[in-house]
């Protein structure tokens, strides 16, 4: 709940605000969203598994993120597009973490109904 | 207090993640609204660029038509009388010095040859400035007439490094990496005898093979761009 509104509350900034980040990080700021969002969905998972401990999240959010755009920055210094490894990775990971979510919230509802 | 710093923790990091999201959305869809070429693909581009090639080449065709109808008019109206007759005589040759005719006659011809690197780079490639350079010593030793790659060089020229490739008078291109051939117009000896002098081409010899010769006609196309002082306005 908190963590939704802070999201609203940072795509509101992010919509007023006019920052000036130069355009060329923009491809590794697409790859850092990505491993933040698997965080999220990471998060979401232990907090209903009540195994959430936010300084795992947090240390993974930051540390996901600078990893994925340090992968991709040196994937196109090497001209190899080593940035698919993490679009991967982190894709897998949300879809396994959504699976997750969905088998904990189904059985919550079974067992509530 | 634990369960509080959490909960604000995570509050902030969502709001990272939602200020990144919402930027990025910003970005894209400002750089698709300004890189129109969106709806273009290469293959029209390149379409494009055979359609003004061609067009080109019918109007430069229509252009030396013109020319030699305007030549024709001259000579009838200046068979007429003596003093147009000189008059002609004068226009034929302000042409020719101005380089909006053809020319031959003997000189010299240099050849550039870049020699394929093994590693690539190398040390260099001709530039520009080795074109004004040698341009200038040609001039210097009294050359009247000088084309680079069958592009006329005339007072007006400018010389230009544009990306892959050196830009003379605004329009024609001569690539680097490959074959360059100046050709000049004087006395041959002359020409030939000042280009002997060893520092000419000290900074060519690094990474192109550099020949000239003496040739007895060379001839030399003319400057194909229309003439026309916008600015320069004639002193009364």
């Amino acid at each position: 709940m908190v963590g939704l509104m802070g999201l609203i509350i940072g795509i509101i900034l992010g919509v007023i605000f006019n920052v000036n980040i130069p355009d060329q990080f923009s491809p590794y700021m697409s790859v850092a969203i990505l491993a933040c969002l698997d965080s999220v969905f990471g998060a979401v998972r232990a907090s209903l598994s009540k195994n959430f401990q936010p300084d795992i999240f947090i240390s993974g959010f930051f540390g996901n993120a600078l990893l994925a755009a340090a992968l991709a920055y040196l994937g196109d210094k090497l001209g190899v597009p080593i940035y698919l490894a993490a679009v991967i990775v982190f894709g897998g990971r949300l879809f396994d973490n959504f699976a997750i979510v969905r088998r904990l919230l189904l059985e919550k509802i079974k067992s509530r109904g | 207090m634990k369960n509080m710093r959490a909960q604000i923790s995570v509050a902030i990091v969502c709001a990272i993640l939602g200020f990144m999201l919402a930027y990025q959305f910003k970005v894209l869809s400002n750089q698709e609204n300004t890189f129109s070429l969106g709806t273009t693909t290469s293959t029209d581009v390149t379409i494009e660029i055979e359609q003004y090639k061609k067009q080109k080449t019918e109007l430069e065709a229509k252009v030396s038509e013109l020319q030699e109808k305007v030549n024709a008019y001259e000579k009838a109206a200046a068979g007429e009388s003596d003093a147009s007759k000189a008059l002609l005589a004068e226009l034929e040759k302000s042409r020719l010095l101005t380089g909006a005719s053809d020319v031959q006659g003997q000189g010299v011809v240099i050849y550039l040859d870049p020699t394929s690197d093994l590693f690539g780079t190398g040390t260099g490639h001709i530039t520009d400035k080795h074109l004004v350079y040698l341009i200038n010593e040609l001039r210097f030793a009294g050359a009247e007439a000088i084309s680079i790659n069958d592009i006329r060089v005339i007072g007006l020229t400018g010389i230009r490094n544009a990306g892959n490739y050196i830009l003379i008078n605004d329009n024609d291109k001569v690539s680097y990496s490959q074959k360059i051939t100046i050709k000049a117009i004087g006395s041959k000896d002359l020409l030939y005898s000042s280009l002997s002098f060893p520092e000419v081409f000290s900074e060519f010899t690094g990474f192109c093979d550099v020949k000239f010769e003496k040739q007895d006609k060379i001839s030399i196309p003319k400057y194909t761009k229309a003439y026309n002082f916008e600015y320069a306005k004639p002193v009364k």
